[in-house]
């Protein structure tokens, strides 16, 4: 079962299940009209520790649109992205929000994405956006890629997590655990293409040249540091 | 002629009489703020960035009638045009653009009025000629008529960029890519016309700028990635998309009237969707392109008469 604590979470099959549809088109009847997982992805934090999960679930048949959710291990919340395009107010690169519902009392929050300047510059030539330096940047980081922020509560820079020895100093800079188990940290050095964001021409090499981004975040409340956190996206043929 | 005046030039054309009105010299405008831009396209960083930029500098003038306004630039290598004239009362605001992103050596703007809209003068020789009604004036030597020493029609090419044809619209770049490969400068963009009386000192020229163009790049990239055994893939669109508004402008050189452009808006969108979103997934996929206030075009542009006179016998 992907999801212990959203409505219906057997309904959502992820790659690991015996259900996936790995026998494609021959799909057992019995789950064939279940979500099944495009991608997926997990959020870690301290040591490791599984702060939510989900991913991008599409139906068999094409004419239902897929579901982009998660949910947080604790059970206190679950999330669903949304489109939000550029023309209605969204980022040129981040064009999505993410609508997070309390499952305690089904009230619900907007966390607002935007991209950073220098990133915009990578992936769109353009001059627009900030990079944070009003912010308490760890001088580690080479490339901070955008921020998040639910109004009155938190706020949460990105950065591109090149290997770990950038990500230990992140932890250690603003004195927080390190988000990641040895495993992970591992991965992040050897493998970073199969947790990847997405792949950018982050260094200006060219087609099949482009980086494997790595995202990770800074949570601050009240501009205190709280959480560091590591993304990890999988997908089918990982 | 059964009272009046007339005369006549060496082409028999008349140049006073009781009916014609006469412009009379009744001030330079006084320039207010201004407002300068477009020197690349706002928001863009790459290839093929540059534009010629452009100033518009505001005057006014109080004055009855409505007054036709002279160009003397200040500096004769710059494009210049009257944008847009209007008028509240008795004050009228011209909108005047200069190519180039230099705010110094602002234009002056002769204005010129009927006869009988130039404020009363203590002078008292010279020549007055009436119409019929006997009180109104046609034509008054002592308040500095204009003396038109040039002129013809005059038009700017169809093309205002300096790269040739409508830039238009491509689809198959790869996923993000955003390189300009059309240079919409337009300074080398120009119809000149011979006219042995201009010079660089103090030539001025009256001449509507009307002729307006629209042109815009816009390149479609895609990327798809495909889940397990082909099922499902996932699309990944980008647009990025580069826009100028151009008006028609005139520069004056020696001997030489040309009819050109000058950049007066420009504008870079870029946008980069994918199915999926959020730092781990979520909402996103469908894609726009915006869309310009006009599609790319040129529009008004005809021949327009131009005409030239010394500034300095009003100065």
């Amino acid at each position: 079962m992907a999801f212990e604590f959203i409505t219906n979470g057997d309904e959502y099959i992820n790659y690991d299940s015996p259900n996936y549809m790995t026998n494609y088109p021959n799909v057992d009847k019995s789950t064939s009209g279940h979500w099944f997982a495009f991608n997926e992805f997990k959020v870690r934090y301290n040591g490791g520790q599984l702060l939510g999960h989900g991913g991008w679930y599409v139906k068999l048949d094409p004419s239902v649109k897929p579901v982009f959710l998660g949910e947080w291990s604790d059970g206190s919340a679950k999330v669903e992205f949304r489109e939000k395009r550029i023309d209605d107010g969204g980022d040129p690169i981040t064009q999505w929000e993410g609508v997070i519902t309390n499952l305690s009392d089904n009230s619900t929050k907007i966390e607002n994405y935007e991209s950073s300047k220098e990133m915009r510059s990578i992936i769109g030539n353009l001059t627009t956006g900030t990079n944070y330096e009003d912010r308490d940047r760890c001088p580690a980081v080479n490339l901070w890629v955008g921020r998040s922020w639910i109004e009155d509560e938190q706020e949460t820079l990105y950065f591109y997590a090149e290997n770990s020895a950038m990500v230990d100093a992140v932890a250690e800079y603003y004195d927080l655990p390190q988000p990641y188990d040895t495993g992970l940290k591992q991965r992040l050095d050897d493998n970073p293409e199969s947790m990847r964001f997405k792949s950018y021409d982050i260094y200006g090499k060219g087609e099949g040249n482009f980086a494997a981004l790595v995202v990770a975040g800074i949570v601050f409340e009240n501009k205190n540091p709280t959480m560091l956190k590591i993304f990890e996206l999988k997908r089918w043929n990982d | 002629m059964a009272y009046g005046f007339e005369a006549k030039n060496d082409s028999g054309n008349i140049i006073i009489n009781d009916t014609i009105e006469n412009l009379h010299f009744v001030g330079k405008a006084t320039r207010g703020s201004n407002n300068s831009d477009y020197g690349s396209f706002p928001g863009y960083g790459g290839s093929n960035n540059s534009l010629d930029g452009r100033v518009i500098h505001y005057y006014t003038i109080t004055c009855s009638g409505t007054p036709v306004a002279f160009i003397k630039p200040t500096d004769y290598a710059r494009w210049h045009g009257i944008i847009k004239q209007s008028v509240s009362g008795t004050t009228w605001s011209f909108d005047v653009m200069i190519s180039g992103t230099s705010t110094s050596n602002p234009p002056e703007i002769y204005c010129f009025v009927n006869a009988d809209d130039v404020p009363s003068t203590s002078e008292t020789h010279g020549m007055i000629v009436f119409k019929s009604d006997g009180t109104t004036k046609t034509f008054d030597s002592r308040v500095q008529p204009l003396a038109i020493t040039g002129g013809a029609n005059a038009v700017a090419p169809s093309d205002p960029t300096n790269s040739s044809g409508l830039p238009g619209t491509s689809t198959g770049h790869s996923w993000n890519y955003s390189s300009n490969d059309h240079d919409f400068k337009c300074t080398n963009r120009y119809n000149e016309y011979t006219d042995s009386n201009i010079n660089t000192s103090n030539t001025m020229f009256s001449c509507p700028s009307l002729a307006q163009a629209v042109y815009k790049r816009q390149q479609h990239g895609y990327k798809e990635s495909c889940g397990f055994l082909g099922c499902c893939c996932q699309d990944h669109h980008s647009t990025a998309a580069w826009w100028v508004m151009y008006r028609s402008a005139f520069r004056l050189r020696t001997n030489k009237f040309d009819a050109g452009w000058s950049v007066y808006a420009a504008g870079y969108s870029f946008s980069s969707s994918f199915e999926s979103g959020g730092w781990f997934g979520g909402g996103g996929g469908s894609y726009s392109t915006g869309s310009m206030p006009y599609t790319a075009k040129t529009i008004n542009l005809q021949s327009n008469a131009y005409i030239i006179a010394d500034s300095s016998r009003y100065d």
